[in-house]
C-alpha cells in the first residue's frame, strides 16, 4: 500500500474513532439532561475517552489487532502499550477522577514490563518506575493547570504544540510507527478542540489525559527506540516549567509572554539537537 | 632464473596451503557429532525490493550457534542458528539505527533472532557433480514470534581445517514474508517477500 494512503488510513480511523466517542458522550450526555440518567456525566472525562478512543482507532488501522497477553507470541512493547491505554481508558471512565492517577503508577509498570519474561522489568528498578510514576504526575498536574489557569485558546495550542513536537521528536529519532500511532493523539486531540470550541458540551478538553498519552509515547520511543532521553525531558518538560515560570511571575503583565517563552525555548532547543543529528547523513532524505 | 624460481615456490605454497585448508567434498571423511558455528565464517545477508526499482542488500555481522551432522544418517542432523539483531548492517548509520529500532527489528526488545530446525529430509543425495542437499524445516523465532520455515540447504564441504579442526559448510537462501513476523512497516515502498542467504561454516 501506498504509504500516504496507509498514513491517511490510520489517520481517518483516529478520526472516525473520535468522533464516534464524542458522538456517544453526546448521547450520554443527552440523556442526563433530559433526566432518564441518574449520573451526571463528567465532560472532562468523555473528552479523555474520545482522545484515547482516537489514538486505540489509529492503532488498530496501523498495526491490526494487537497481540494477546495470553497469546503464544510475546506480546511487543505497542501491544503493551494499547492494553495499557484501554486499561486507563476504563479507569478514567470510572466516576472517581482521580483513578487517573492510579493510571500514572500503572502506565509505565505495563509498558515497560514483559508479560511473558519479565525481562525489563526485572532490570527496572523501584527508583526508576517511582521516577517516571512522578513524571507522569508532573505531566498530568501541567495539563489540567493549563486547561484551567489559561485561556481555553491558549492551553489548547500549547498542548497541541507538545503533542505536535513530541511526535515529530519520535519520528525524527527511529521509528515512523511509534510516530504516526502518536500522532494519532494529536489529530484525536483537534478534533476534540473543535467539538469543544462549538460548546456542544459533550467533551471538553482534558489536557491531562493529552499529556500522559504524550508522556507514554515518549516513554516507548526512549526505551524501544532512539528518542534521546535529554530531548524527551526538553519537550515534555517545557509545559510544566512554563507553568511554574507563569506563577512565579504572578499577576504581573509579562507572565504571558514568560510562559510562552518557558514553554518554547526548551522545545526549540531539542528541536535544533534531533536536527543536528540528521546533518550530513543521506538516509535524511528517507525514505 | 631467479624469478621463475619465486613463481614456482609461489604457485607450490599456495597450492599446499589450498590442499590444507580447503575443505573437500569427502562427506563420508567426516566425523558425525556436535559442530560450533564458527562466525568468521559465516554469513547471513538479506534483501529486498526497494519501491519496485531495486534490490539492496543487508547483513548481521554476529551470528553463533550450533549443529549437529551424521555422514551415515543426514536426515538426523540438527541446526540451530542465533543472529544478533542489534548487528544489522546496511552501509548507512541512520538505516541501521532505523532498522534495529522497532519499526523492523525491534533489537530493544528482542535481541536475538532464532532459527531451530525441526525435521530434515534428503532432498537431494551427493554426487560427483552435485552436493548433498538437505530440506530443513524448523521454526524461525524473530520479533517475538515463531514461524515456520522451510529451506534447501547444501553441503558446501567438509574436511580438515586448521590445528586439527574439522570443518563442515552449508549453504542455504530462501525467502519469508516479514509480515508474517508482524514486521509490516512500509509494506509496498519495502518488499514483503525478503530473501534471505545463510552460510555456515562449522567446526569441532
Amino acid at each position: 500500500m501506498d504509504p500516504i494512503l496507509f498514513y491517511l488510513r490510520a489517520s481517518g480511523a483516529a478520526l472516525g474513532a473520535t468522533a464516534i466517542a464524542l458522538a456517544i458522550a453526546w448521547f450520554v450526555r443527552k440523556r442526563a439532561l433530559s433526566g432518564k440518567s441518574e449520573q451526571e456525566p463528567r465532560p472532562r472525562r468523555w473528552g479523555a475517552f474520545a482522545l484515547g478512543a482516537g489514538v486505540l482507532g489509529g492503532f488498530l488501522a496501523l498495526k491490526g489487532v494487537p497481540t494477546l497477553p495470553c497469546a503464544e507470541d510475546s506480546m511487543r512493547a505497542h501491544d503493551r502499550l494499547f492494553w495499557a491505554l484501554l486499561a486507563v481508558g476504563l479507569l478514567g471512565l470510572l466516576p472517581w477522577r482521580r483513578a487517573l492517577d492510579a493510571a500514572v503508577v500503572l502506565l509505565p509498570v505495563l509498558l515497560v514490563a514483559r508479560f511473558h519474561d519479565l525481562g525489563d522489568a526485572g532490570s527496572r528498578t523501584g527508583l526508576e518506575l517511582g521516577l517516571l510514576a512522578l513524571a507522569g504526575r508532573l505531566l498530568i498536574g501541567a495539563g489540567d493547570g493549563v486547561m484551567r489557569s489559561r485561556s481555553g485558546p491558549t492551553g489548547a495550542l500549547q498542548v497541541g504544540i507538545v503533542l505536535g513536537v513530541v511526535a515529530a521528536a519520535i519520528g525524527a529519532s527511529g521509528s515512523v510507527i511509534y510516530a504516526q500511532w502518536a500522532g494519532t493523539l494529536g489529530i484525536a486531540f483537534g478534533l476534540v478542540t473543535l467539538v469543544a470550541w462549538r460548546d456542544w458540551d459533550a467533551g471538553q478538553l482534558d489536557g491531562a489525559s493529552a499529556l500522559l498519552l504524550a508522556g507514554a509515547f515518549a516513554l516507548m520511543a526512549t526505551e524501544y527506540s532512539e528518542l534521546d532521553p535529554r530531548n524527551a525531558v526538553l519537550i515534555l518538560g517545557a509545559l510544566p516549567l512554563s507553568m511554574l515560570a507563569t506563577r512565579l511571575w504572578g499577576e504581573r503583565k509579562q507572565a504571558t509572554i514568560v510562559g510562552w517563552l518557558v514553554l518554547l525555548v526548551p522545545m526549540s532547543a531539542a528541536v535544533i539537537r534531533i536536527a543536528l543529528a540528521f546533518e550530513g547523513d543521506p538516509y535524511a532524505d528517507f525514505p | 632464473m631467479f624469478q621463475q624460481l619465486l613463481i614456482l615456490g609461489g604457485i607450490g605454497l599456495v597450492a599446499g596451503l589450498a590442499t590444507i585448508a580447503s575443505p573437500t567434498n569427502a562427506v563420508e571423511r567426516l566425523p558425525d557429532g556436535a559442530y560450533s558455528i564458527d562466525a568468521v565464517h559465516s554469513s547471513v545477508l538479506f534483501s529486498a525490493v526497494h519501491f519496485g526499482a531495486s534490490r539492496f542488500y543487508g547483513r548481521f555481522n554476529k551470528v553463533s550457534g550450533e549443529l549437529t551432522f551424521d555422514p551415515e544418517h543426514p536426515e538426523k542432523s540438527t541446526i540451530r542458528v542465533e543472529i544478533d539483531a542489534a548487528s544489522v548492517d546496511t552501509n548507512d548509520e541512520k538505516r541501521d539505527q532505523h532498522l534495529s529500532g522497532p519499526d523492523f527489528f525491534a533489537s530493544k526488545e528482542f535481541q536475538t533472532m532464532t532459527f531451530t530446525s525441526e525435521s530434515v529430509r534428503v532432498a537431494r543425495k551427493g554426487t560427483d557433480e552435485l552436493p548433498l542437499q538437505l530440506e530443513v524445516a524448523g521454526k524461525l523465532d524473530m520479533l517475538g514470534k515463531k514461524r515456520d520455515v522451510t529451506a534447501l540447504v547444501d553441503l558446501v564441504g567438509a574436511g580438515p581445517g586448521m590445528r586439527g579442526s574439522e570443518l563442515v559448510g552449508f549453504h542455504t537462501r530462501f525467502e519469508i514474508q516479514r509480515s508474517n513476523w508482524g514486521m509490516d512497516t512500509m509494506l509496498g515502498p519495502l518488499s514483503d517477500a525478503v530473501e534471505v542467504l545463510i552460510s555456515v561454516e562449522a567446526n569441532r
